[in-house]
């Protein structure tokens, strides 16, 4: 099982992603239609940004609360919406934890994360320059982040030998 | 499909907000630029000044705007920074003209003054003409802040004026997010003219792909180029070490001394702490960029105590060589302050320095500078002309409309001469040859890309500066020596130059041969992006940066995947040719007769007396031959620089040869009909 991994100090804000999720999901150049989206925000005349996006939840609220039962596991770590069954209730919405699900205004169903499943490889992922999304065997992610945050301890023993 | 299909025209004397389908401009002129071009020809006569309520300020964006392959729009007006007015060019990147294009706008067409200080807000299709008394004498920055606060919506992008354009200086420049700005032409003037202190945009409509297959197949080619082809090279250069910072650390500037204006005097040697590398090093916050683009190529900064913000290119350039100082803190200082009044670095940077200079030649003393001695790199000068040409005070109020009215009367005009000393890409705020009916032939007037890039091309010796920053850079990424370094890249700009005008040499300075073709051809591609909202950085515009690939063949790809509707390279050369006619025909419409008289002041035209570039002249005879053929593919007499009647008919621009009338040499022309009599 792989997952999408973040590291938000990479994010440029460039929103690549933004416009190829929904040229790849929706055949339209629409933040509003992605999947993913990114927050930006200016503050001081510094840009901060960071891609927000379905984390795929264990236990999925959005699940949970979903009425309609819509929302169902495709296999181990996807969680995928049924468009035909959702109801646009919009509950999923409230729920989400991160922000990660809304409804398509013109379809009116919940629209979230689906990894590209059959494109083999989320994207978003694909496309990010600055490398601050990857797509990681899930038992990878915990070694791949250690590694990024040690490399300052890694830098001073570097200095000493 | 990926155009949004409305051009937006909002009158702010009267309030009107009219809605006109984009889709009768489409077939002859694409997009972007060249409907600007078409706008500002049918809906302002040539008479209006710049700062006229009649001049229409106008954003175009073009089909690849809002979609992965652009996000550019071109901003067009007259300009007023030249007496004569001419019509001008200036690209705005960032996110505001994407969210144009999801409003539902391809074009908007700003004509009027309000009576009070105003913003407009377009939400969708909603356009509202809002109160802004409560922002004007606001920054920049604090401006979106507060526009952002009162529309209670963090994600609405703004394009907006400072102090500088408050006041209607000529240098002020339209500013959006941090960095992003039409910075040249003096179009924050126009907005300040028209008591507009900001656009609003915001928008939720996307657009649609015509082939949406066809978009991810190109942007698959084209990531992959600047992922890992050779425009990787440039790319990952933009990326890493951002736009420009190694213009001003490399290659002529450094090694040559161009330093203040040209004198013998040779800048010493940078240490350490001088250098932009170490700059970014230290106070890179991240980079930033335009939406959609991966390659954020500009560069966010916060240098603590002193100010945050954010830079392209060009405050490097002119605060170390204009000013002479190697002080990153002040070049920091000034930019970023120059940023948050909204006047252009490099054009502030220009006064500051031509002041130094008179002030070394004892041609004005403190008295005429309200007590600031003006000493070379002295941080007091720095910050003071800054404030007073800004703010309009003191002896900034005489730079109101520029350098050469200022210059007519500081110094009792000894110091006019002194103006426009330089000659290489330091001329972006200058005005070489400006608005001359040779300059109208030859790219355009005033210090738009494409004069700048006419003066480079035929007049500029030595070899391309750009060209030359780049050499270590590639250098250094490649694991070659400079010498190899600078072969390659000249092989790319012969490979460049003999598939366009089949001559290996014509970008070579020294080389007159197919010179003017090569213009022409260089000019295209460059208009190219601004009709189609590409961004030219990632174009093969010539020999500019070398590696990169994607050209007009790649422009119209794109452009009939993104919009559903087959885009050929004849159909988008001939809306380059309509749009540069229209300019010409335009400019020369506008009275050259007060451009002209600016020429006279110039003295660029006599050779640099010493240093490295001793002997160098801009000599207009070069340009004789060069202008010639330019003007044959440009479709113009070489006599008049006016373009040709069959050629305009050609192109169904039958009414601008009517307009041109009495000018335009050959047959009189037929009378009009009552279509195109317009």
């Amino acid at each position: 099982m792989k997952r999408i991994v973040l590291d938000p100090a990479k994010c440029t804000g460039c929103r690549v992603c933004e416009a190829v999720c929904s040229l790849t999901n929706e055949g339209e150049f629409n933040p509003v239609k992605s999947r993913i989206r990114v927050v930006r925000t200016v503050e001081n005349s510094i840009l901060y940004s960071t891609p927000v996006f379905c984390l795929q939840c264990e236990e999925a609220y959005c699940q949970a609360v979903c009425p309609a039962d819509a929302i169902s596991w495709r296999r181990e770590g996807l969680l995928l919406v049924d468009e035909d069954k959702c109801i646009g209730c919009k509950l999923c919405e409230i729920a989400c934890p991160v922000g990660a699900i809304t409804v398509n205004p013109e379809k009116r169903v919940a629209i979230k994360c689906n990894l590209c499943g059959e494109l083999g490889e989320p994207q978003c992922v694909k496309y990010c320059y600055a490398e601050a999304l990857q797509f990681l065997p899930a038992a990878r992610v915990g070694i791949s982040k250690a590694r990024a945050k040690a490399e300052k301890f890694l830098e001073m023993q570097r200095r000493e030998a | 499909m990926s155009r949004a299909g409305t051009i937006l025209r909002v009158d702010l004397a009267t309030e009107k907000v009219e809605k006109e389908a984009t889709s009768a401009y489409v077939q002859d002129f694409v997009g972007g630029g060249a409907i600007g071009a078409k706008l500002i020809w049918d809906g302002v006569p040539p008479d209006v000044s710049g700062k006229d309520p009649k001049n229409m300020l106008t954003f175009n964006t073009g089909p690849l705007t809002g979609t992965l392959f652009g996000n550019k729009c071109e901003v067009m007006a007259k300009s007023p920074q030249l007496a004569n007015s001419p019509v001008m060019t200036a690209g705005l990147g960032g996110q505001f003209a994407s969210e144009m294009k999801f409003a539902g706008y391809d074009h908007l067409a700003i004509t009027g003054k309000a009576d009070e200080p105003v913003y407009l807000f377009i939400n969708d299709e909603n356009v509202e003409i809002r109160d802004a008394k409560h922002l004007w004498g606001l920054d920049t920055q604090q401006t979106q802040v507060r526009i952002k606060e009162e529309l209670k919506d963090p994600d609405v992008q703004i394009a907006c004026i400072g102090l500088a354009g408050e006041n209607q200086n000529v240098y002020a420049m339209i500013l959006h997010d941090i960095q992003n700005t039409a910075s040249r032409e003096g179009f924050g003037a126009v907005m300040g003219s028209k008591n507009l202190k900001a656009v609003a945009v915001r928008g939720t409509k996307g657009l649609k792909a015509g082939d949406p297959e066809a978009c991810k197949d190109l942007w698959n080619e084209f990531f992959s180029e600047i992922k890992e082809g050779r425009g990787s090279l440039f790319a990952r250069l933009s990326f890493r070490e951002g736009i420009a910072a190694h213009i001003g650390d490399y290659g002529k500037f450094r090694d040559r001394g161009a330093w203040g204006y040209y004198e013998s005097f040779v800048a010493p040697p940078m240490k350490k702490e001088e250098t932009m590398a170490d700059f970014v090093t230290k106070y890179k916050v991240h980079n930033v960029g335009c939406s959609f683009c991966p390659i954020q190529c500009q560069q966010n900064y916060n240098m603590p105590g002193v100010d945050t913000g954010g830079g392209a290119c060009m405050f490097y350039e002119g605060y170390r060589y204009l000013v002479k100082s190697h002080d990153t803190t002040l070049w920091w200082r000034a930019s970023a302050k120059a940023q948050r009044y909204g006047i252009e670095v490099n054009s502030i940077a220009n006064i500051t320095g031509w002041l130094m200079l008179l002030y070394e030649k004892g041609l004005i003393t403190v008295e005429d500078t309200d007590g600031v001695p003006m000493e070379w790199g002295s941080e007091e000068a720095v910050m003071t002309v800054i404030d007073k040409v800004s703010k309009a005070e003191g002896f900034g109020k005489l730079f109101v409309d520029g350098a050469v009215p200022a210059a007519k009367v500081i110094a009792g005009g000894k110091g006019l001469g002194l103006l426009n000393q330089d000659r290489n890409r330091l001329s972006g705020a200058w005005h070489v040859g400006m608005g001359s009916r040779r300059t109208v032939m030859l790219g355009g007037p005033g210090a738009s890309r494409l004069t700048r890039w006419a003066n480079q091309t035929v007049f500029m010796h030595p070899m391309h500066t750009d060209m030359e920053g780049i050499i270590p850079w590639y250098a250094r990424e490649l694991g070659i020596s400079n010498e190899e370094s600078e072969k390659l890249i000249q092989g790319w700009a012969s490979e460049w130059t003999e598939k366009q005008v089949g001559d290996r040499d014509a970008w070579r300075p020294e080389s007159v041969r197919k010179k003017g073709a090569y213009l022409a051809a260089s000019e295209n591609a460059i208009s190219a992006c601004d009709i189609s909202g590409h961004c030219d950085f990632l174009s093969d515009r010539g020999p500019h940066f070398g590696a990169q690939r994607v050209g007009v063949e790649e422009t119209v790809q794109w452009i009939s995947a993104t919009t559903g509707t087959l885009c050929t390279k004849d159909m988008l050369l001939d809306a380059v040719q309509r749009k540069r006619l229209l300019e010409i025909a335009y400019n020369q419409l506008c009275d050259l007769s007060r451009a002209e008289e600016e020429v006279s002041y110039v003295k660029a035209l006599d050779p640099v007396p010493d240093g490295y570039h001793k002997g160098d002249a801009i000599d207009l005879e070069r340009s004789v031959e060069p202008g010639a053929e330019y003007c044959s593919r440009r479709g113009c007499d070489p006599a008049t620089g006016l373009p040709l009647r069959e050629e305009l008919e050609r192109l169904g621009l039958g009414d601008v040869a009517i307009r041109l009338g009495p000018l335009l040499a050959g047959p009189a022309p037929e009378a009009p009909s009552p279509q195109s009599a317009t």
